[in-house]
């Protein structure tokens, strides 16, 4: 090989090194210095606080990519360019709020950015973030999201109503949620149970949902109670009670144990109500 | 050898160098000439115009026009891009920011070939007061396609342009749009007249006299005459009101009607007599009209001329004729309609009742909310919710002590008005019974309205009970959600509103 061949090389290997490492060791000097979630719920929006570093002493524009921001209730995890959105903004589930990623100015030192989550269903999720400029990755962490499961509770309650030679028992019932997560189709059955005579004498299910940390009413209808139980002293009142559902008429001895049971996954709960209550009396 | 020879000439021939020199410079150029935020983000956003994902071009749409000025010249740019949906988009946007250096690129525009782009363009041009364009707007009239046609009437009735006057004309006269048959097949004139409903709206906005004949010959239209009327009534003019004497007594009821609907617009005081006359005519619509028209006349002298006759309407064989004659006593808050309209509470016609409440709302007058106070008694929940709500909406402060009492109502729809309207007329009276009532109250609708009517009226029992509710684990999220966000306000000695829970 020629000796001016070999000068070539070298120059041109050289200048290629040279505005290669110019052009990009050009990169910002941003870390991820802090992730944090509070605590929400299946079916609620979450917020990733993130603390961003620029260690430069310009501002930078970066772009952020996060994965499994969103996971729907198949397990689908959504991309995150066009599901970050800024702190501004209100509901992430509202389409006209979601945008396009944005640029984000990085000032030096601290920035916090913030960025929407959801999930459908409770369990873990590594949520990925990665900071990126001009497509190099300037820095990425993970955050572990846990979605807790809902905690379910049953009440009830009723309230007397004298009618003629009848008593009306009128039953509230309330499926309560303790936990962050919402319960979608949470199966709920009525046992009504003759205590006088041993025997089950009514049954319903139905379906309800309660979100976090808020309760349902058990009912068909607004403003009418779960289940109506007469006692007739004389003559029933022949009263269908509609659109109430759940209607047991009974004699005067009668006592009735209702019991109302919810199943959600492997979450059972139960509650229990005697009719007329041991105290009561006519 | 030879490879190696051939090798040797590559690298030092002078044009390889000059070319990894050049390659060098691209490289050291890219990085420096990187473009500035804004830029770049209007040049990704105007390239996501035509992305297939209509929520990225709409949002990508929305955000060039939130840029606003800084858009204007890569939007232009935009108007010749090969991609239809985003010439398109760049139209409609470069009119919502309203810069009128767009307007000559947008003009060339009405000359696309796509009709979405000249559809937009047209509007565009409309919104930005473009008087340069309405010779092409007006040749636009004749294009092809009805949604352009469509937009460029409208534009034409945005920079209301006489020289527009006489081509919208032509347009009402054209029967060339399409005509739309309904399901049952009977013909039903959807897309016709939508474009001259258009037109004649246009007319209006113009409201140019040479449009007054054409016009008033559509009266006897039934599917654009109601428009005619009303663009007629922006007209106005002493030509107008002559012409239409003589309408009145046509033997067409649909002329009548609508010529009383264009006195009803116009709102000369001349009309009065005129329109008392027409109570009387033999078809219900063209009293109905006069009944509605003579509300809008306020003045005394008016007045002394429209509430008998209006009273004596109450007792029309048609109950629509009634219930017009209804409204517009409360408009004029006839004192002598009162025990008329009182007792038209208990009329058995829904719209008659809920006319009459909603008219005594609207006087200034205390017995007219005695009336309403004393029908609070109504076994129709669903009247006594009105009446309700109408008293709020008067702002009635007499009715704080029987709205109290419907706290216990046995409807939660009427139990929840009646916190609301608590809230409302702000007496803290009221925060004793709604506290009382939110230890039994079930419904959660009911519950949210008491806690908010708390918030609003404030105080340190209200307080109290906000404090309670908001760490309840057992109540409802949203009633709990309510009652934080009140105390966050009211801790913050910050006044609580309606809105301050949305």
């Amino acid at each position: 090989m020629k000796k001016s061949a070999l000068i070539s090389i070298s120059v041109v290997l050289l200048v290629l090194i040279l505005g290669g490492s110019w052009y990009y060791g050009n990169g910002a000097d941003v870390k991820i210095v802090d992730m944090h979630a509070s605590p929400f719920g299946a079916g609620d929006p979450g917020k990733l606080n993130i603390t961003l570093q620029n260690n430069g002493l310009k501002p930078v524009d970066v772009w952020l990519e996060v994965e499994n921001a969103f996971v729907d209730e198949n397990g689908v995890s959504y991309s995150t360019p066009r599901l970050i959105i800024s702190d501004n903004s209100t509901n992430p589930w509202d389409e006209g709020t979601v945008s396009l990623q944005r640029p984000i100015k990085l000032v030096h030192g601290n920035n916090s950015v913030s960025v929407w989550l959801g999930y459908k269903i409770p369990g873990e999720y590594p949520v990925k973030v990665r900071v990126v400029q001009n497509g190099r990755i300037l820095d990425e962490d993970t955050y572990l999201v846990n979605i807790p499961l809902p905690e379910l509770h049953l009440k009830l309650e009723s309230e007397l109503e004298r009618r003629n030679t009848s008593d009306v028992y009128k039953v509230y019932g309330y499926l309560i949620n303790y936990g962050l997560s919402s319960a979608d189709k949470v199966s709920t059955n009525l046992t009504v149970t003759n205590e006088r005579t041993g025997k089950i004498v009514f049954t319903s299910s139905e379906f309800y949902s309660v979100g976090g940390q808020d309760k349902s009413a058990l009912r068909a209808w607004p403003g009418y109670p779960y289940a109506i139980v007469e006692i007739a002293h004389g003559k029933p009142s022949g009263d269908s009670y509609k659109p109430i559902p759940n209607v047991i008429v009974g004699q005067n001895e009668d006592r009735f144990l209702l019991n109302v049971t919810s199943r959600w996954q492997d979450q059972v709960t139960s509650a229990e109500l005697h009719i007329p209550a041991q105290e009561e009396g006519r | 050898m030879k490879h190696m020879i051939k090798r040797d000439e590559l690298f030092s021939c002078k044009s390889t160098k000059f070319l990894l020199l050049m390659f060098l410079l691209f490289g050291i150029c890219a990085g420096c000439l990187e473009k500035g935020p804004v830029e770049t983000q209007v040049n990704t956003l105007v390239q996501g115009l035509g992305d297939e994902d209509e929520r990225v071009s709409s949002v990508s749409a929305n955000e060039l026009c939130e840029i606003g000025e800084p858009a204007v010249d890569p939007l232009i740019k935009a108007l010749k891009d090969d991609n239809p949906q985003v010439r398109s988009l760049a139209a409609q946007d470069l009119g919502i920011i309203g810069n009128k250096k767009a307007i000559n690129s947008l003009i060339e525009s009405l000359k696309d070939p796509v009709p979405e782009v000249r559809m937009n363009a047209s509007f565009s041009l409309g919104e930005l007061q473009a008087t340069e364009a309405v010779e092409p707007l007006i040749e636009l009239l004749n294009d092809e396609n009805e949604q352009v046609v469509s937009y460029t009437i409208t534009a034409l009735g945005i920079l209301k342009d006489p020289r527009a006057t006489e081509p919208l004309c032509e347009v009402i006269k054209r029967d060339d749009f399409s005509v739309i048959p309904d399901s049952d097949s009977t013909v039903h004139y959807e897309g016709s007249s939508s474009i001259h409903n258009e037109a004649v709206f246009a007319l209006g906005e113009i409201g140019d006299p040479r449009a007054v004949d054409t016009l008033l010959d559509l009266l006897d239209d039934k599917e654009i005459g109601s428009s005619a009327a009303s663009s007629l009534g922006r007209i106005k003019g002493e030509y107008v009101f002559g012409k239409l004497i003589k309408l009145l007594d046509s033997k067409n009821p649909t002329i009548r009607t609508n010529a009383v609907a264009v006195y009803e617009h116009i709102q000369d005081p001349a009309a009065v007599p005129i329109l008392v006359r027409m109570l009387n005519d033999q078809v219900p619509e063209v009293r109905i009209g006069a009944a509605y028209a003579l509300g809008h006349f306020n003045e005394s002298e008016e007045i002394a001329q429209t509430e008998q006759p209006l009273i004596n309407a109450l007792g029309d064989s048609k109950v629509e004729v009634q219930a017009a004659a209804v409204s517009s006593l409360g408009n004029i808050e006839s004192k002598k309609a009162i025990p008329l309209l009182a007792e038209l509470i208990q009329s058995k016609n829904s719209n008659l009742c809920e006319t009459a409440i909603y008219s005594l709302a609207r006087y200034k007058d205390s017995e007219a909310a005695d009336a309403l106070i004393a029908a609070l008694g109504n076994e129709n929940w669903h009247i006594r919710m009105q009446i309700v709500y109408s008293l709020m909406e008067a702002g009635n402060t007499q009715a704080v002590d029987p709205l109290i009492s419907l706290l216990g109502d046995e409807n939660y729809e009427v139990r929840k008005g009646a916190a609301t309207a608590l809230g409302s007329l702000g007496d803290r009276k009221a925060v004793e019974p709604i506290i009382k009532a939110l230890e039994t109250e079930r419904e959660s609708d009911v519950r949210i309205s008491e806690v908010q009517a708390l918030g609003i009226l404030g105080g340190p029992e209200a307080i109290k009970c906000l404090s309670r509710v908001s760490t309840d684990k057992d109540e409802y999220g949203y009633v709990r959600n309510s009652a934080e966000k009140a105390l966050v306000i009211l801790k913050g000695g910050g006044t609580v509103n309606a809105s301050s829970f949305y």
